[in-house]
């Protein structure tokens, strides 16, 4: 998780305050000499967080896993990015290709799941507890000051201490330092800042360099009311102040602690060069110093550099056309031990799967990740044309699908109507014919293999006995004999809304609404296009609603379940759940900084919001995926996007094509 | 007949108007924001931190999508502000870039706001407008003499197979011809012809002759299936007219002349035969730059079919409007042309009345 | 010297060319007559009798819900439909020139009528192009269409129907043809344009020394413009006679019937006379004689067996078993008319 030996004060003290200081864990980073190396960390779950090897997935390997340079590689992505501007759209083909062609202040170790420096050379991160005595006196601060560096990871340290000199001696067994004993203090108010040192050794890819102002205009265009970037302004609103201290200091000033404000900077928080999209940058050549929001803004919007992405990371994007994406090695890369095998990727779009299978099949691509089930075990994985040319395997992403019912409409107010609803769908029988047995139902919206979620948590089980229980203790059976439970002269008949487009949540509806019709419930299928779907789910004109939801290794629950979302238009609260306590989980999850304290919060919410059924929870099937047998250094991660281009190296004998 | 070129083509503009208003009502009638596309993925699963709600609003107000729609419409066909807050009349203020339809401002996309719609709109046709045009003209010449040949040995075994022939082609949908295409000539067949878009991903390394017959070779299978798509269809149409038109009386007096028989068919009998052919063509034009969805998405041609049906998807609305004004403008277009060509072919019209009676 | 056509036991029967030989009924019914180089010949029966239909046999040129069935068509003593389809069509519009029923449906409505008289003189003669235009305002010069030069520009619908019909004619006798085939050029036109139309026909045989079939259904009008007249009817020939003769001493009580009907001087659209009953439709011709059921004279016989004429060859003949004699009545006849 994210800062796991975070011991922040305000959880520190109520169970007696302990400090750690802690140099932590091995990174994978290719060795000088080539030869990659995993973590030795073993995980609890096989998908969680934990070391991950190469090419595991395969039946054999033949030949050398010594890395070497050169080649091309072709991946598969199924849609035309819009364009690789994150910061005002965060689809995630572009997401897809920005990891190669762009850096981040962290980056996130794809198997500790941990943040890690990057462009931020190292962050300090100060955060102030006020305490207000309880015996009485005035109130006093007292700052922790936690280090993010390339060889120390992080660092816990009270303000005083600074960081040691010999980097190596912080991994000892850190002190364990008592400050107060319980209930001397309570927390008044939690502030963070973040001190973000960046590397003096990163270039953009037209040369030029890289510096604070570039972060300081990124955080501006986020901030400006004028640009299309609302869907992620308010992370960004959390913050206070915002100022470079020098040409390679920035320091960000959080309102308030947040467990996340540092995930921010990584998924968030795209960098834009600022001699490129700042209207008010001297290096600009449409410098205007005099440029409005609007204006400043209308350049952004508008600039062809969204899409002739001038990025920071180890490949250069030479080529953003209908077909493909083309992107040849930076040869200037900060970070030389990460810097990429092969000499180019191409990232061909083809959105229509058949079309994509012919092409793979004819060995135009090495890597594709819209493998069926069926087709995994299958004939297709079975012909000669496949098994020549292509390993196959899977792995997990964050991702979950639900029926979300509307609470606003009488007929799911009743927690036992809702609870009758989950008795009705048998989940695990799903997966079992849909997905050949690949999958997992899920009792979440989060991650379903992060520590967050609790795996111990009961399913409903399918049993239609038991929903025609609960349905006639809530008043619902059939009083006239239709064959159609009613209660106040009204039948129980509701809308299923779903995406057109989805054939799995299209399954999930017409099963769902032969099992209802069993226990004497009407559901009607209502199919509409995503826009229109996602337009009435907006406005709560629904019954019910299919959707899915892409996460992240952690998501904040406050969007999704907060009930101060239930009455806002659009927001994703779509059940319109409320709920005190849920709240109040919520709200400490968000204080929390400690990884480790927030799973027993996480594990509360959970059973809550489970046995509420505000959604049906559905289920997460894998990601499977073909890739080439020339392909070699492949790592199945099971977070977003799965795996790591960079450390992909083509087999020398099979390079020529 | 310039006169009444020109009087159709002055009708062309209220015509043009009408279907704007039309088309934009409709468009901001079907419910759904293009902001509700952000933070989604190709398969519709959405990013459970984008804050929606401020996103959409946000797009609301940017594009002045919660004005009342004759003021949104206003806004779209001049540069006129009707916002509370706004300049009746404005431009160069900085507000908005927006110069409106009027003057010939096609706008930006909402969602990739880098994409001129006008530029964007030129650039879709120049992929589909070429190929289109080859479909048509291969279908329109495979099917006149076929449609002719059976017409003329209507009941003929030639008539009989072309005929069945041709219902099945007319039966398999155009989805079928297509894979059935890519499989035989593709990689996994034959391995003669490329499958996949508009030209080799290297064909910008190649020199200017390999790519105009690497671009031919992309060609093959996409314009085959599309003409296959319309043969069907054509070679009927012109074995029916061609049909009515080889009992008429006048042929008869052409074979009565003495004349070859191929002088009878083609001059006497195919020239009369067009005329409700040629009805056709002002469904045609618009086809031309309407391309096909279909054979766009097989073979992953970023054509205007594919673009429209995106646009429709995402609710661009300007791209859509564009979309359909220029297919307007085609449809009147191949009206006119269809009427000059009747004229034209068949003398008993007169086009000099103003109204057309073709 | 041999007959330039001669038309044998002609049977056309309705189906189409695959259809089996002697299914289908019998359209024109074992017609035979005989053409001399040079000659005139009218064709006369009401309408529906299967005038217009002998005519596309004799040229081959059936609609294709018809075909020959027997007989023999022989032009110069060939059998057109046996010949080479090139000879045939050498033939066709050079030595035989045909006008059909109804000019303006056959000239094609979207060439010029210049053009379609000129393409025949191209397509037989070899003329050029600018040679063949300016024949054809000759031509039309020729056929009475007055400022030709204007008019050859001109379209079918632009011109009227008597005006057409002698766009046909032109078309027709523009290779100067042996042998001028023409069906009801003068119905639907008025009074004045017919006589010039007729005179047309009388000019231009003298000056052109052609044979003449002439369809009609009016005896009548082309009695002063043939020089022998077969009547039909019910697709037989029943009577055929020079056309003097004809008039004078009807020897068929169909012929008698047809002249009864022609208008009087004083009051030219009035019948005097109508023969009783309908006229059978194709496939409904009674059996016997094809005119029993209206003939004021037919007797048992007449009913089961088939009258023929004796020979075509012969200067008259006549398709009756009980022929009217000069003073146009019966010897004996013991049973009275029709019902
Ligand atoms: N194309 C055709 N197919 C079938 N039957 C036809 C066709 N044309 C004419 N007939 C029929 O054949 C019979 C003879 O027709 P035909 O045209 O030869 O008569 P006609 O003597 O020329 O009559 P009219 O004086 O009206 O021209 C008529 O009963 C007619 O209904
Ligand atoms: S054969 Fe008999 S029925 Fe026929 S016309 Fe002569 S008399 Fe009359
Ligand atoms: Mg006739």
């Amino acid at each position: 998780m994210v800062r796991t030996f975070f011991a922040a004060l305000g959880l520190a003290l109520p169970v007696g305050a302990l400090v750690f200081l802690s140099g932590f864990g091995t990174t994978l980073q290719s060795e000088p000499n080539g030869e990659p190396k995993g973590a030795a960390a073993t995980s609890e779950h096989p998908f969680g967080p934990g070391a991950v090897p190469f090419d595991d997935f395969r039946e054999s390997v033949e030949g050398s896993s010594k890395p070497v340079r050169g080649g091309r590689l072709v991946v598969h992505i199924p849609s035309r990015p819009l364009h690789l501007n994150h910061v005002i759209e965060a689809g995630a083909d572009a997401r897809r290709i920005l990891e190669e062609v762009h850096a981040r202040l962290v980056e996130r170790n794809m198997e500790t799941w941990e943040l890690e420096p990057s462009l931020a050379e190292s962050i300090e991160v100060f955060d102030r507890l006020n305490f207000l005595p309880s015996k009485g006196g005035s109130a006093s601060s007292v700052y922790g000051r936690e280090v993010y560096g390339s060889h120390a990871k992080f660092a816990w340290l009270p303000i005083e201490w600074s960081l040691p000199d010999d980097p190596s001696s912080s991994e000892e067994t850190p002190p364990t330092i008592s400050f107060f004993n319980d209930g001397d203090y309570e927390s008044v108010d939690s502030a963070s800042v973040f001190l973000f040192r960046l590397r003096q050794d990163a270039l953009w890819h037209d040369g030029h360099r890289f510096d604070a102002g570039d972060v300081i205009f990124t955080l501006d265009t986020y901030l400006n009311p004028a640009v299309q970037s609302e869907h992620a302004r308010h992370l960004f609103q959390q913050i206070r102040s915002y100022e470079a201290l020098d040409a390679y200091t920035v320091r960000v000033e959080f309102e308030q602690s947040y467990f996340m404000s540092l995930d921010i900077f990584e998924d968030d928080f795209a960098i834009l060069p600022s001699h490129i999209f700042n209207l008010a940058d001297e290096d600009n050549p449409h410098f205007d110093s005099e440029a409005t929001d609007a204006e400043r803004a209308e350049f952004i919007h508008s600039n062809s550099a969204n899409v002739n992405w001038v990025g920071l990371g180890p490949y250069r994007v030479t080529e953003f056309s209908d077909q493909h994406i083309e992107a040849e090695r930076f040869d200037n890369y900060f970070d030389k031990q990460d810097a990429g095998w092969v000499d180019e990727i191409r990232w061909r779009i083809i959105p229509d799967d058949n079309a994509a299978k012919q092409a793979l099949l004819a060995g135009e691509i090495d890597f594709f990740g819209r493998l069926r089930s069926r087709e995994l075990l299958g004939e297709f994985t079975a012909q000669e044309a496949f098994a020549e040319q292509f390993d196959k395997g899977f792995y997990y992403s964050p991702q979950m699908n639900f029926i979300a019912w509307n609470q606003r409409r009488a007929l799911f107010r009743d927690v036992r109507v809702r609870q009758a609803l989950a008795h009705s769908f048998d989940w695990q029988e799903f997966i079992d014919t849909i997905g050949s047995e690949m999958g997992e139902a899920v009792t979440a919206t989060w991650y379903r293999f992060s520590p967050a979620y609790d795996a111990e948590l009961e399913r409903f089980p399918f049993d239609l006995d038991r929903a025609e229980e609960l349905l006639a203790e809530s008043g619902w059976f059939d009083r006239d004999g239709d064959g159609v439970i009613d209660k106040d002269g009204e039948r129980f008949e509701f809308e299923y809304l779903f995406n057109k487009n989805d054939a799995t949540m299209r399954l999930v509806g017409q099963k769902l609404k032969e099992n209802l019709e069993r226990i004497g419930i009407v559901m009607n299928m209502a199919e509409r296009d995503f826009a229109a779907k996602q337009a009435l789910v907006g406005e709560r004109n629904f019954d019910a609603a299919a959707g899915s939801w892409i996460l992240g290794p952690e998501t904040d629950p406050v969007g999704l379940w907060h009930s101060k979302g239930a009455d806002v238009e659009r927001s994703f609260n779509q059940s319109g759940y409320r709920d005190e306590r849920s709240d109040q989980l919520i709200e400490d999850i968000q204080g929390e900084l400690d990884d480790n304290r927030r799973i027993p919060l996480y594990h509360e919410l959970q059973a809550r919001i489970y046995e509420a059924q505000p959604m049906m929870f559905g289920c997460v099937f894998p990601v499977k995926f073909a890739v080439s047998k020339r392909v070699r250094g492949v790592q199945r991660f099971f977070l977003d996007p799965g795996y790591s281009l960079r450390r992909w190296f083509i087999l020398p004998k099979a390079e020529k094509r | 007949m310039i006169r009444f070129a020109l009087r159709r083509l002055g009708l062309l503009i209220p015509t043009l108007f009408g279907i704007s208003i039309l088309v934009f009502a409709l468009m901001h009638l079907v419910p759904g924001d293009p902001a509700a596309l952000v933070g989604v993925d190709s398969d519709g699963a959405v990013s459970a931190n984008v804050d929606a709600s401020a996103q959409v609003a946000g797009f609301r107000e940017r594009y002045l999508f919660d004005l009342p729609l004759w003021k949104q419409y206003l806004h779209y066909v001049g540069p006129f502000n009707l916002s509370d807050d706004g300049h009746p009349w404005f431009g160069g203020s900085g507000e908005d870039r927006w110069n409106g339809l009027l003057a010939l401002d096609f706008g930006r996309e909402f969602l990739r706001p880098q994409v001129d719609v006008g530029s964007e709109l030129w650039r879709r046709l120049s992929i589909t407008l070429p190929l289109t045009a080859m479909a048509l003209l291969l279908a329109y010449l495979i099917s006149i003499p076929l449609g002719i040949y059976s017409a003329v040995r209507a009941g003929s075994l030639f008539d009989k197979t072309s005929a069945l022939v041709v219902f099945a082609l007319y039966a398999l949908p155009t989805f079928w011809i297509g894979l059935l295409l890519q499989m035989s000539f593709g990689r996994t067949g034959l391995d003669s012809l490329p499958t996949l878009g508009l030209a080799s991903p290297d064909a910008m390394d190649l020199d200017t002759g390999a790519r105009v017959l690497d671009r031919l070779a992309h060609l093959v299978l996409p314009v085959l299936t599309y003409a296959l798509g319309c043969l069907a269809y054509l070679s009927r149409q012109v074995r029916s007219g061609m049909l009515e038109v080889i009992g008429a009386e006048y042929v008869r007096t052409a074979r009565a002349k003495g004349l070859p028989e191929f002088n009878v068919i083609s001059k006497h009998a195919f020239r009369n035969s067009l005329l409700p052919l040629i009805t056709l063509f002002g469904a045609v034009l618009p086809s031309l730059v309407g391309g096909s969805i279909v054979v766009e998405t097989i073979f992953d041609i970023p054509g205007m079919g594919l673009y429209v049906y995106e646009s429709l998807l995402r609710r661009e609305y300007n791209a859509i409007m564009a979309a359909v004004l220029i297919g307007a403008v085609m449809t009147v277009v191949g009206m006119l042309t269809s009427d000059l060509l009747y004229a034209w072919l068949d003398p008993r019209i007169r086009l000099e009345g103003g109204s057309s009676d073709a | 010297m041999s007959s330039l056509l001669c038309v044998q036991d002609l049977v056309v029967r309705l189906g189409s060319s695959s259809s089996s030989a002697n299914s289908g009924a019998a359209v024109v019914d074992g017609a035979s007559l005989r053409l001399e180089p040079g000659e005139a010949l009218a064709l006369v029966g009401e309408s529906g009798c299967g005038k217009s239909t002998l005519l596309a046999a004799l040229v081959d040129l059936l609609p294709p819900t018809m075909r020959r069935t027997s007989g023999e068509v022989r032009f110069d003593n060939r059998d057109l439909t046996l010949l080479d389809p090139k000879v045939r069509r050498r033939t066709l519009g050079r030595e035989i020139g045909v006008v059909f029923q109804e000019p303006t449906r056959s000239l094609n409505p979207v060439l010029s009528i210049g053009e379609q008289v000129a393409e025949v003189l191209r397509c037989h003669l070899g003329l050029a192009k600018r040679a063949a235009w300016t024949r054809s305002v000759e031509l039309l010069d020729e056929v009475g269409i007055e400022q030709p030069d204007l008019r050859a520009r001109n379209f079918p619908h632009q011109l009227s129907g008597g005006m057409n019909q002698r766009v046909a004619i032109a078309i027709a006798i523009a290779c100067s043809p042996r042998l001028l085939l023409v069906d009801e050029p003068t119905t639907a036109l008025d009074v004045t344009v017919q006589k010039e139309i007729l005179e047309l026909f009388r000019r231009l045989r003298a000056d052109h020394e052609m044979a003449l079939l002439f369809v009609s259904h009016d005896l009548a009008v082309v009695q002063d413009h043939v020089d022998r007249a077969c009547v039909m009817y019910a697709g037989r020939i029943v009577e055929s006679a020079p056309v003097r003769e004809l008039f004078e001493h009807p020897q068929h009580p169909y012929t008698r019937g047809l002249l009864d009907c022609r208008p009087s001087r004083g009051e030219p659209h009035q019948r005097l006379f109508e023969i009783g009953g309908t006229v059978p439709t194709v496939g409904s011709v009674p059996t016997g004689c094809g005119f029993h059921p209206r003939c004021d004279y037919r007797e048992a016989r007449c009913a089961e067996e088939l009258p023929t004429c004796e020979s075509e060859r012969a200067a008259r003949s006549v398709a009756c078993f009980y022929p009217l004699d000069d003073s146009g009545l019966r010897e004996a006849s013991t049973e009275g008319g029709p019902e």
